[in-house]
């Protein structure tokens, strides 16, 4: 099977490990990572690979000059994944759109069909532009969303927090914190269709580095969850965890679902792949990993 | 090296905020009313309003608070002249549209906070304050957990992002004098002209010592609560604060008879158990753990029976930062399952 090209936009930690990660996959090539400046780690490590691995390496382009090698190798891929940042995907989108690729969002901004790959790989897969949220979206959406699969309207809110280890939180994630809120918020309400929900993000500085971590909270008004509803939505809820371990293999639940009076809790943690980031940037590693599932995805169809 | 009688020391007063943590965040309309009259009278310079951990922070995580951000900071604001109105900014919990709010309602004082290595995660609120005009200061929580060159760096990127001060939280009540000094010290000589403010909590009775050596270390802002209604043991008591500094001629805009009265306003209308050190708040004091975490410690501990002074060693070693409180449920649920398997 022909591989799917792809170029990678950014050059900071989520497009690196992105890197990584395509240079494993069966179904996509990386022909083109661009950013702005070799200076950047990414563009220095990949250049010194490049020197190292010729044979491997021999279609990747390197470039510093971002979206300008963007347009002028324009035909040697399909798919862009954009890694840089909210601000810079507002001011590129339209140009994406004119090259005609299909685009998978990995910024914070509201931009495209926002894909959870567990819950509707299929849906948007038809979308020219993907968003993949937010990485506390991608681990506490699946939960939310088997919430309100198994107790409906009974389900008033939702909440969910995520811890993640400060080193693995870069510049610009620091600077986006409330970007994050929102978009994770964003993606709550419109999977688990609720109306009322939080987001709340915690960085801890502890050595050794902590793994990600995400509790998800449900407030269920009406009658009590019995014991049998509990016991349903353990198995939906195992059976999607499951379905999502085959793209982010570190993924677990921590903490079983528990009832405390009318709120249900349910944690899980993310030990990351060790690609680019050590293992404890689950939070790195869960929002690539399923941008990975939906480019890999989009191979297989087209 | 004490400067007597030079400048006024800032009195903030966090009764209402850092209190609602000992009342699960259900403080009320007329309590609000009640207290801000009194602090007033008094001549507090800043009376802080709001969920325990600020705005924004209203959830199931920490505890949902009793009336929204903005009903408490709008009832306030109606009362307070002379006393500015300040609020708790934790980014991660508040956001953008949160801080719109407070400035829209009339709020004063800003205090964005974050833990004593993140500071960086508070740059664009706090230059988004800095552009509003608004009094703004930079808060380091849990500042026990690491030396003062760190918290010296941490306090410069505030300072640089246009902060107007820094207030060190031992949110944890784990300071003894010594770290006071050394910490305070540090920052007021290193950072010049910049206000450096303390704020205490009693896990080790020592909440009036430290305060008094922070000012004598060069601090100008104090943090305190009436009858010490705050977090886990409670706060800085305001009342016996006033009191310790004008024995020391430290001297404050606050009147000491009518501090008094705020004292005895808050145990009749705001406090539902005054503020003790119990066995497990020092345990929570020596195991460095943020003082918010007690009553959901408590809680967790009861029902699945185990130690609560075990959870909070347990939490100590995990270095839980404060937001983290859902890490207390999986520390409960891992000793309890070790208690078993120690058992058979």
């Amino acid at each position: 099977m022909k591989k799917i090209r792809v170029a990678i936009f950014g050059t900071g930690n989520i497009g690196t490990d992105l890197l990584v990660k395509i240079f494993r996959s069966k179904y996509l090539e990386c022909n083109l990572f661009s950013g702005r400046s070799f200076l950047s780690l990414g563009l220095k490590k990949f250049r010194a690979e490049k020197l190292k691995n010729k044979r491997k390496y021999r279609n990747l382009i390197l470039s510093d000059k971002g979206v300008n090698a963007l347009v002028k190798n324009s035909n040697n891929f399909d798919l862009i994944f954009d890694c840089t940042s909210a601000k810079l995907h507002k001011k590129n989108f339209k140009l994406f759109r004119k090259l005609k690729k299909k685009i998978i969002n990995l910024t914070p901004t509201d931009d495209g069909y926002m894909c959870i790959p567990v819950l509707n790989l299929e849906e948007c897969n038809k979308s020219i532009e993907l968003n993949m949220v937010s990485c506390g979206a991608q681990s506490s959406v699946p939960v939310a969303f088997t919430m309100s699969k198994i107790f409906k309207k009974r389900v008033q809110y939702i909440e969910t927090t995520s811890t993640i280890s400060s080193k693995s939180a870069g510049p610009a994630t620091r600077l986006n914190l409330d970007e994050y809120i929102y978009s994770t918020q964003r993606a709550i309400n419109y999977f688990a269709r609720v109306n009322k929900c939080k987001a709340i993000l915690n960085l801890n500085p502890a050595f050794p580095h902590i793994n990600m971590e995400t509790t998800t909270y449900a407030k269920i008004k009406g009658k009590k969850v019995s014991k049998s509803e509990l016991n349903r939505f353990k198995k939906l809820l195992k059976s999607i965890i499951s379905k999502l371990r085959k793209y982010v293999r570190g993924h677990k639940i921590i903490v079983e679902p528990t009832l405390i009076d009318d709120v249900l809790v349910v944690k899980t943690k993310t030990i990351g792949a060790g690609d680019y980031l050590p293992s404890y940037a689950g939070n790195l590693d869960i929002i690539n990993c399923a941008a990975v599932a939906a480019g890999e995805y989009y191979a297989k169809k087209k | 090296m004490q400067k007597k009688n030079k400048k006024k020391i800032i009195i903030s007063d966090a009764t209402l905020r850092d209190g609602n943590h000992a009342i699960k965040h259900q403080i009320n309309r007329a309590q609000l009313n009640i207290y801000c009259k009194a602090a007033e009278r008094a001549g507090v310079d800043i009376v802080e309003v709001g969920h325990g951990n600020g705005i924004g922070a209203s959830s199931i995580q920490v505890g949902l608070s009793n009336l929204a951000d903005t009903k408490m900071l709008e009832i306030c604001r109606k009362i307070l002249k002379k006393t500015k109105l300040g609020i708790h900014v934790i980014p991660g919990f508040a956001t953008k549209n949160d801080i719109d709010n407070a400035i829209n309602i009339g709020v004063d004082v800003f205090r964005i906070a974050s833990h004593c290595t993140e500071a960086d995660i508070t740059q664009k609120h706090i230059e988004y304050i800095r552009k509003k005009n608004k009094m703004v200061l930079g808060v380091l929580m849990m500042s026990h957990m690491v030396n003062k060159n760190v918290l010296y760096d941490q306090a410069k990127k505030m300072k640089q992002y246009g902060a107007d001060g820094l207030v060190l939280m031992d949110s944890a009540g784990a300071y003894l004098p010594s770290d006071v000094k050394e910490k305070v010290s540090y920052l007021s000589r290193k950072l010049k002209k910049f206000p450096i403010g303390f704020h205490a909590h009693n896990n080790l009775g020592l909440a009036i010592a430290n305060s008094v050596e922070a000012v004598n270390s060069g601090a100008s802002m104090i943090d305190g609560c009436a009858r010490g209604f705050g977090a886990g043991a409670g706060n800085t008591q305001i009342e016996v604060l006033i009191a310790v500094f004008n024995k020391l001629k430290i001297r404050t805009n606050v009147d000491l008879y009518k501090i008094l009265d705020c004292g005895d306003i808050a145990e009749k209308f705001l406090v539902k158990s005054i503020p003790s050190i119990s066995s497990t708040s020092v345990v929570s004091g020596l195991s460095g753990v943020f003082s918010g975490f007690i009553k959901h410690v408590i809680k967790h501990s009861e029902k699945h029976k185990v130690n609560p002074r075990d959870v909070f060693f347990e939490l100590g070693k995990r270095n839980a930062v404060a937001g983290q409180e859902d890490l207390i449920l999986d520390v409960v649920k891992n000793l309890k399952k070790s208690k078993q398997n120690f058992i058979y």
